[in-house]
């Protein structure tokens, strides 16, 4: 009881402070003060208290998208384990449910988005959209290895492939690890896949698409943007976090770990450029590559022998 | 750790497929003699003293620092920084890359009692790199992108060679270093005669030597 509390709680005040803390970073390499690492926070309250200004060419598509993309993001949430390992709700296949409620919700985002009639929105759906083909069968990939391996069926087998750290396991990790981060580029719509920082339309991909939301929706969507990134980065965490460890230890370890993604992510955006959107595709495309190799070593390790 | 390094150098061929820059490649070149070397070091018969320094000769000095050298030179020389126009653009040729290099690891599984004996990490992954050479030798222009691939091919098969038998006869590792050596003198020869000539380094100008001309 107290665990899942404290997931909840994890799951709705860290996307704020893993925001600010990567602004804090991106401030530090800049040689800057930066702002506070709860401004996330802030703004949040700032937007939420904003009136909406909404076009009228739009429908009901375009006002119920984020409040159901939200939903859909919170709701994944809860079936991924944050802290002790341990997630909200515990079922076996989770992970596939895991990935068609983050599905449904980018399907509102991008059906929301081509809803204003804007071209700009509706170049930036069609990017976000062929992102996602490559990304998604590659987590399947990813995700179906792992089990295979672990022989797990919940989203608890990540935090069980920990124990298989010998010889082939042991690559898959750092492939897992390196493919869920790029992972966590594309959907957290970070540096080099899209620059949360600009506005310029040609060059944007998740940016453009909320160009036409305001106040509480616009909220709404920088929250659950946040979300979704803490939600990946707790997938790594529990591939790095042994099964074992006492409570407190559990819940230290993941934060730490949580802090150094964000601190990693910040510093790769001061170090390096937004990349061509046509090499964009190469950079998701590694996921790709790594998934079959994650699937092929699992193939070697299970029936190998 | 030998497996790690294995599917390191099976990732090093994905990025070269996906690059279209030749200083690239040619970094690629010498970080696959340092993994070469690396696994040698960590696989080979370390009892017969001679075969192994042979093979760290050939890994760690000629593959790693005579060659990508002397390719760096000619670089520098005839001014030529990216192979601009592959056939097939670079992020269909990782698809493909990546594709070979998963059938690469099908294959070494799919009758895994036939090759009793064999690490099938190993052969997967130098099948593979074999069959992504040849690749890139198709789809790429110019006649160093081409001889790069050649090289990449060189090195996959002492990675094969290295799959089969633990050590190698000093007569394979030989001839090994002669094919390197007689493409590298052709290059020699052939890049300076076409800079001179064409001032450009695409196969494509090759096409224009007909003997039909002569008779004009």
């Amino acid at each position: 009881m107290l665990i899942n509390l404290i997931n909840i709680l994890f799951l709705l005040i860290l996307p704020f402070l893993f925001i600010g803390i990567i602004n804090k970073t991106k401030a530090f390499w800049t040689g800057r003060k930066g702002p506070s690492v709860f401004q996330a926070f802030y703004d949040f309250i700032k937007l939420i208290k904003k009136d909406m200004v909404v076009s009228n060419v739009t429908s009901i598509v375009f006002s119920v998208a984020p409040a159901i993309t939200f939903a859909s993001i919170l709701f994944a949430g809860l079936f991924v384990p944050l802290a002790a390992n341990k997630s909200i709700i515990n079922v076996e296949g989770s992970f596939i449910l895991f990935a068609y409620i983050l599905g449904l919700g980018k399907f509102f985002s991008l059906i929301g988005a081509m809803d204003t009639g804007s071209s700009f929105e509706g170049m930036g759906a069609s990017r976000e959209a062929s992102f996602s083909t490559i990304v998604e069968p590659a987590f399947f990939v990813i995700m179906a290895s792992i089990i295979a391996l672990t022989g797990n069926y919940t989203f608890k087998s990540i935090s069980l492939i920990i124990q298989k750290a010998d010889g082939i396991g042991f690559l898959i990790i750092i492939l897992a690890i390196i493919s869920l981060f790029i992972m966590l580029l594309v959907e957290g719509c970070r540096v080099p896949v899209d620059d949360p920082d600009t506005h310029l339309e040609l060059t944007m991909i998740h940016e453009v698409m909320v160009l036409d939301n305001s106040g509480f929706d616009l909220g709404l969507i920088f929250y659950g943007s946040a979300m979704k990134m803490v939600i990946i980065s707790s997938l790594i965490a529990n591939i790095l976090m042994p099964v074992n460890l006492s409570f407190g230890t559990s819940i230290v370890l993941y934060l730490v770990i949580i802090t150094i993604l964000a601190i990693i992510i910040g510093t790769l955006e001061s170090s390096i450029a937004r990349l061509r959107m046509s090499h964009v595709f190469e950079f998701i495309f590694v996921m790709s590559s790594f998934s079959l190799i994650i699937l092929s070593l699992t193939a070697i390790t299970l029936y190998g022998n | 750790m030998e497996n790690a390094l294995i599917v390191l150098y099976g990732l090093t061929m994905l990025y070269i497929s996906a690059t279209g820059r030749i200083k690239a490649h040619v970094k690629m070149l010498f970080f696959q003699g340092i993994l070469l070397f690396l696994i040698c070091y960590f696989s080979a018969d370390k009892t017969n003293l001679v075969n192994f320094m042979f093979l760290t000769f050939e890994t760690l000095v000629v593959k790693t620092f005579l060659i990508p050298l002397f390719l760096t030179k000619i670089l520098n020389k005839n001014k030529i920084y990216r192979d601009s126009e592959p056939h097939i653009p670079n992020f269909y040729s990782l698809v493909i890359a990546s594709i070979m290099l998963f059938g690469g690891f099908l294959i070494s599984n799919i009758d895994y009692q036939a090759f009793d004996g064999i690490n099938p990490i190993y052969f997967g992954v130098s099948i593979s790199s074999i069959i992504i050479s040849l690749y890139l030798i198709t789809t790429r222009h110019k006649v160093l992108t081409n001889v790069i691939g050649f090289i990449m091919m060189e090195n996959a098969i002492f990675l094969l060679s290295l799959s089969v038998a633990k050590e190698m006869p000093m007569i394979v590792n030989m001839g090994a270093l002669l094919d390197i050596f007689i493409v590298v003198f052709i290059l020699g020869l052939l890049i300076n005669k076409i800079n001179e000539s064409f001032e450009d380094l695409s196969v494509y100008k090759l096409c224009d030597l007909k003997d039909c001309d002569c008779d004009d």
